[in-house]
């Protein structure tokens, strides 16, 4: 069931200044006092706040995304798991992390923040592998995607509709092959 | 036609009622099949919201950095300095920075040892770019990649990129910088200091922020007496246009040194 505090999702889909003051007053203090715990000082404070509110938007934008959990436990999954990564890629060693006092990893927002994890890294892998692509097929797919309809596309490339589709399916399948035979695939979806 | 040529005729729309139902029970047979559609459909989705989330993801950043900066100016300054037995009073230490989150632009908490390197990582924070627009669907797609590269932090992907864009768009100082900004860091310094030098004799709104670049690459460098010089500069400048940010960043910086 959707929980009530699903209005702060909606207000970060709609970029709602006011509301993303009042989460940043209310939460700030207790990221920032986790973070200190975990070996990071006021300013990855901000970075990770400001890198979690960036991936849940992305997971709800991206549609078939509904809050089951409050939102305070999610923000703070959320943020835990940014600053897991961000330790990993600055390699700061030694440092163990604890829970969020009041959170363990067997809350429902466990769950909801993972599958923001995961969203992420399936767009990164997405990114990536276009942007491996050649020019001419990432260029296409530009086009095709950025264009209202594939007889424009076609019209705009002075291609017939019938060899725009085919070659946009033929770059749409380069595409999901370099994903699949990437290792980071295994790992997202098997 | 191939698996791809149907899979794209399903999606787009362009299949009788016959040939859809004829595709959907070969999936059901092929799991191979399936699990190629599936893939391809994400893919879809994918391309179809990245421009619509990148550019919501774009102004949703502006509206938390302007939460976090207004929090921070509307307060009081704090003290600078934390004491020096941090380590018994960690958590006294910890409970005064959490406040200074709400207090400071740049905090210098646990900064007690200048390593030249912490410094930099510290303060070498460049603008996230804005890709937008340019009416021509190549410049786009490069400018698109070079973005991407540049907030994702993979500078020696992001350089050619921007390379490619300022061979067709050479007057968007913003992107000069940002590929000065990424030359530096991947420690091609003659190259990021020349362009950084191009920037701050041309009468481009970047002029400050490429000085305050250069004192970076100098850090970085460990020519801390040039940097020091340098930075002492830019406090010094009487140009009207320099951003007083920078001015404050270039203070910090050389309390620090």
């Amino acid at each position: 069931m959707t929980h009530p505090d699903q209005v702060y999702i909606e207000a970060l889909l709609s970029n709602d200044v006011l509301m993303v003051k009042k989460i940043y007053q209310a939460y700030i203090g207790k990221i920032c006092g986790w973070i200190l715990k975990n070996g990071g000082d006021a300013n990855d404070a901000d970075d990770v706040f400001q890198e979690a509110l960036v991936s849940i938007y992305r997971r709800a934008a991206a549609g078939n995304f509904e809050l089951t959990c409050p939102f305070e436990a999610f923000l703070f999954m959320a943020c835990r798991n940014k600053w897991i990564n961000m330790i990993q890629k600055t390699s700061r060693k030694g440092v163990t992390l604890t829970d969020f006092t009041g959170y363990t990893s067997a809350d429902v927002a466990h769950d909801q923040s993972n599958d923001v994890q995961q969203h992420e890294a399936k767009e990164h892998l997405f990114k990536t592998k276009l942007a491996a692509l050649g020019n001419a097929c990432r260029e296409l797919l530009n086009i095709c995607y950025t264009t209202k309809s594939m007889e424009e596309v076609a019209e705009k490339m002075g291609f017939s509709y019938a060899y725009v589709r085919k070659k946009k399916s033929e770059c749409m399948g380069k595409l999901t092959e370099l994903v699949r035979n990437s290792p980071e695939y295994k790992k997202l979806y098997e | 036609m191939n698996n791809y040529e149907q899979i794209e005729a399903y999606l787009e729309g362009g299949m009788t009622a016959d040939e859809k139902a004829e595709f959907e029970r070969k999936m059901q047979e092929d799991p191979q099949l399936l699990s190629a559609f599936n893939l391809y459909r994400q893919a879809d989705a994918y391309l179809q919201n990245e421009q619509r989330i990148d550019s919501g993801e774009a102004d949703l950043r502006n509206t938390i950095s302007t939460a976090i900066n207004e929090q921070k100016t509307n307060s009081p300054e704090p003290p600078k300095q934390l004491p020096t037995a941090r380590i018994r009073w960690r958590y006294v230490a910890a409970a005064a920075a959490c406040i200074a989150v709400l207090l400071l632009l740049r905090p210098v908490i646990f900064s007690s040892e200048t390593d030249t390197q912490k410094l930099y990582s510290q303060y070498a924070i460049p603008e996230k770019l804005d890709a937008g627009t340019r009416g021509d669907a190549r410049v786009d797609s490069i400018l698109k990649l070079a973005t991407v590269y540049f907030n994702e932090k993979d500078y020696a992907k992001a350089i050619p990129e921007l390379d490619r864009f300022l061979a067709i768009k050479p007057g968007e100082s913003k992107y000069q910088l940002a590929r000065a900004f990424a030359l530096l860091e991947t420690g091609d310094y003659n190259r990021a200091e020349t362009a950084l030098q191009n920037i701050e004799s041309g009468a481009s709104a970047y002029k400050s922020l490429a000085t305050w670049y250069r004192a970076l690459s100098l850090l970085k460098q460990q020519k801390t007496g040039d940097c020091k010089q340098l930075l002492q500069t830019i406090i010094d400048s009487k140009d009207p246009d320099i951003d007083t940010a920078i001015k404050k960043n270039a203070k910090d910086l050389l309390e620090e040194l």
